[in-house]
């Protein structure tokens, strides 16, 4: 099983990102917030827009566009913030909506292809083909890629 | 691999809490014994000390220790008989039996096994005890003498009390506070004990003895056919920790029993009539006489104090700084309220609640936080130690005197100091204090004093450790500076003696000839003032040629929380730890002055280079610097009072290893407490950022770092000098 989910079913939450549908499983996701006032880190790594406070809880922010290197668009009245659980550490992404909850038989996923998603194969898990929408589904571990890990160990190196 | 068949892992970690106890009991009273000479006390103390330890090992199973402590106690023994010298020679090898325990207590912690040999260290104490026993025989009637004394006045008391003759003899035991198996010893008395006569009973029982319950005190009674209940009380003595042994009751032979039946018959009635569970009722009874007894002795402090997790008390502290933002926001709300509907009765009684409930909130925090604060006698007590072993391995004499071991601070700030002390301790021993021919030529005593000392000055500890040696020579630590290229010989002409002993803080420079043991481990005092300052602490010294130096090490009582400044810039707030702020001082366009192309200002005949935090922390593309601020300066429509006022701008003078530096700011917000938070491991550490806090209207603020963001600048106009 190429994409990993060992269940008959999964349950995702789908949000857009530049008219394309992305998923990713419910377990993850700790929360969904309205944008919010976001205190830039200066010098942190260019996909890091900064930090919020989630209830008491200092949570970093990424732009997932930026991330996936796709055009920047403005903030909208249905730009979410979706707070998932990365490691130990929660993690904020913006996304352009969040659209539903999905429960999908595992059996309609199939392994990523480069040609049918704008966004780099490694953060792809696979692609669930429902009858009028491609969900694409991400793997949360990649999204923050070596290469990206890379650079904040660089830039701490030079800190020190 | 280490394995102790039998015992769980709450067991161990019982064992390793007691045995650090006992380790480092056994190495004040070495060092005690060494300073102070032979001391009945101190002896005691040390024999008591290795007698636990290999009470509780041989519980443990750990042979080795058992071993070494069995041999090191019969030694002990002998001292504490005066049947042996204290001589250089034995101290010696106590010290040495002391860390060969310590990496056996090691093995226990770790799990993994040593290799440490202890037959060699065994030979010899086995070596000093065939010596003093072959030499000493002389002594042995001293014996009894010695270890009567105590029992002598209790007997003294039923030779003028009670009755004399066989009969039923109840004797009460207590305990020494310093006990710290209680329920061991009790077991170890009546053991004696019952082998001279039979055991009616036992206060607490048996069973609840060999449960391990605390206890306060034990009764004994016991049948007893000598003529005088002395030999009684002397057996119980003689269990280690036993403080005395009283006889309270003598009665004809068979009257305790009777009573005691009719007591069990009693008990068992209620137990019966009790809950079916009747075993833990039972114990629970005993328990709560158990206390009841103990109360009225010493052991009525031990009850008083509970071991906390440090998580829990994190978790506790975590909340009450939430609880921190979440007043200071509800305050805000309140007066936005009140803005808007002034005269409104519920208003008013918000206001009253909110007064209340802040309040009630520093108040928690306070309290939290002395519950978080230990002595820092924690972090003192393994020096005398080591300046001991560093003072012999030099030739040198010191006399090490702690002051202030019982000052408190946080849990946070006392892992953190360990390491920088060593180091400012080790520098006063070994580059301080001079050998006792350089002292008594330059008209010293030969003995050097190194003092360590801490107190609370407002909410920072401030440690100090002073020696009476050399002094720094302000001269030798320039040429030392020049030679190494860390500055011009013309600076060092222009330099005041403050600022030339201030560059021992530098990186690369050590005043002394030669890397030893001592000091030269790669460590500089560069690394010390870093780490000092990384706690939002300072250090500063005080030293005179030929008359010795102070160190003294500023400490913010805790890490968690600090008080800072906050100011605003392009509409973003900051907080500036207090402990970098010097001073704030309004500045206008024509205070600024040019040197080599970049701002300064003069202050009092400084001068002090200017930072501006857009430099450093807007996005590229939208700086708003020194040019812009300036150049609007010029223009002459700037006449408006208001555009004035707009003009005006504040430089906070920060002082870090870095030197002064003056950061320009749109306006102050003010001072307050601020809870750190970490940007976590996803963002990392960003240089010139310590941290994040969450102010009272849940913004985000960042903390700045004004060390590494000062490097981090000059670094980067450096650089732009240089491409």
């Amino acid at each position: 099983m190429e994409h990993g989910f060992d269940a008959e079913e999964i349950q995702l939450v789908v949000f857009e990102l530049a008219d394309e549908s992305y998923g990713v499983e419910i377990s993850r996701v700790q929360d969904i917030n309205r944008m919010q006032e976001i205190t830039e880190i200066p010098h942190a790594p260019e996909s890091v827009v900064g930090v919020i406070n989630l209830r008491g809880r200092v949570i970093p922010v990424v732009d997932l566009r930026t991330r996936f290197g796709l055009p920047p668009a403005e903030h909208t009245k249905s730009t979410r913030i979706v707070v998932v659980q990365m490691g130990e550490e929660p993690i904020g992404m913006i996304v352009d909506a969040v659209s539903q909850v999905l429960r999908i038989p595992t059996k309609i996923i199939e392994p990523p292809s480069p040609v049918l998603s704008s966004v780099d194969s490694r953060y792809l898990r696979g692609i669930a083909k429902l009858e009028d929408e491609l969900v694409i589904l991400l793997d949360l571990d990649y999204v923050l890629s070596k290469d990206e890990q890379e650079f904040i160990s660089e830039a701490m190196a030079e800190s020190v | 691999m280490l394995e102790f068949p039998g015992m769980t892992a709450d067991d161990i970690k019982v064992f390793l809490i007691e045995a650090e106890e006992q380790l480092q009991s056994l190495e004040d009273g070495l060092l005690e014994l060494e300073q102070a000479g032979e001391d009945d006390e101190v002896i005691g103390q040390i024999f008591r000390a290795a007698h636990t330890l290999k009470g509780s090992s041989a519980t443990l199973g750990h042979d080795k220790m058992a071993n070494l402590t069995h041999s090191m106690e019969s030694v002990l023994d002998l001292v504490r008989k005066s049947q042996l010298e204290v001589s250089p020679d034995l101290m010696d090898v106590l010290f040495e039996c002391l860390d060969v325990l310590r990496v056996l207590n090691r093995e226990v912690e770790t799990g993994q096994e040593s290799g440490e040999d202890i037959t060699v260290l065994t030979g010899r104490l086995l070596d000093i005890i065939a010596f003093a026993e072959e030499g000493g025989s002389g002594c042995i009637s001293g014996e009894s003498e010695a270890g009567g004394s105590g029992a002598q006045s209790t007997v003294a008391a039923v030779d003028g009390g009670i009755m004399h003759g066989p009969g039923d003899v109840e004797l009460r035991i207590a305990f020494a506070d310093t006990c710290q198996m209680p329920s061991v010893r009790a077991y170890q008395v009546v053991d004696r004990l019952s082998v001279m006569g039979n055991i009616i009973y036992t206060r607490p029982s048996m069973e609840l003895i060999e449960a391990g319950q605390d206890i306060g005190e034990l009764t004994v009674a016991i049948e007893w056919d000598g003529d005088s209940p002395q030999p009684l009380v002397e057996a119980a003595m003689d269990v280690s920790d036993v403080e005395s042994a009283l006889v309270v009751q003598v009665r004809p032979a068979g009257s305790l029993k009777g009573e005691a039946d009719a007591a069990a018959e009693a008990s068992r009635a209620t137990v019966a009539s009790g809950p079916k569970e009747s075993e833990p009722t039972g114990v629970e009874a005993g328990r709560k006489a158990g206390v009841n007894r103990g109360s009225r002795s010493a052991t009525s402090t031990r009850a008083t104090t509970v071991r906390v997790d440090v998580a829990r008390l994190d978790a506790l502290s975590n909340l009450v700084a939430e609880l921190v933002i979440d007043r200071t926001h509800l305050a805000q709300l309140e007066s936005k309220l009140a803005e808007k509907h002034g005269g409104d009765e519920l208003v008013a009684e918000l206001n009253r609640t909110s007064t209340h409930i802040g309040r009630l909130t520093t108040e928690l925090q306070e309290a939290i936080n002395k519950a978080r604060m230990f002595p820092i006698d924690n972090v003192f007590r393994r020096f005398p130690r080591m300046v001991r072993d560093l003072a012999q391995s030099q030739g040198k004499e010191i006399d090490f005197i702690i002051e202030g071991e019982d000052t408190e601070l946080d849990r946070s700030v006392s892992e953190e100091i360990g390491d920088p002390l060593i180091h400012l301790i080790r520098n006063a021993v070994g580059h301080g204090i001079e050998t006792p021919e350089e002292r008594v030529a330059a008209g010293k005593a030969p003995k050097g004093t190194v003092r360590l000392s801490a107190f609370h000055q407002e909410n920072y500890i401030v440690i100090e450790i002073a020696d009476d040696g050399r002094g720094i020579d302000p001269e030798a630590v320039k040429e030392s500076a020049v030679r190494k290229g860390l500055i011009s010989e013309e600076a060092a002409a222009r330099m005041s003696d403050r600022d030339a002993v201030n560059l021992i803080f530098s990186p690369g420079l050590s005043t002394s000839k030669k890397v030893d043991d001592v000091s030269g481990r790669g460590v500089g005092m560069d690394i010390v003032r870093k780490n000092i300052e990384r706690l939002n602490g300072s250090i500063s010294i005080n030293t005179r040629l030929g008359e010795g130096s102070t160190f003294t090490v500023k400490l913010p009582l805790t890490l968690a929380i600090i008080r800072a400044l906050l100011v605003a810039y392009d509409s973003r707030i900051y907080a500036i730890p207090l402990a970098s702020v010097m001073e704030i001082t309004r500045i206008e366009p024509s205070d600024i002055h040019t040197v080599h192309k970049r701002e300064a200002i003069r202050l009092r005949g400084d001068v002090i280079p200017l930072l501006w935090l857009g430099e450093i922390f807007s996005k590229r593309g939208e700086e708003r610097g020194a040019a812009e601020w300036m150049a609007a300066d010029g223009r002459p429509e700037d006449g408006a009072a208001g555009e004035a006022q707009s003009r005006r701008m504040f430089a906070v003078i920060t002082s870090s290893h870095e030197g002064q530096v003056g950061l320009v700011v749109d306006s102050l917000v003010g001072e307050m407490e601020i809870v750190i938070k970490s940007l976590g491991s996803f963002i990392g550490n960003i240089p010139g950022v310590s941290g994040v806090t969450i102010l009272g209207d849940g913004r985000v603020a960042l903390i700045l770092d004004i060390p590494s963001l000062v490097r981090r600048v000059v670094e980067e106009r450096n650089g732009a000098e240089r491409g």
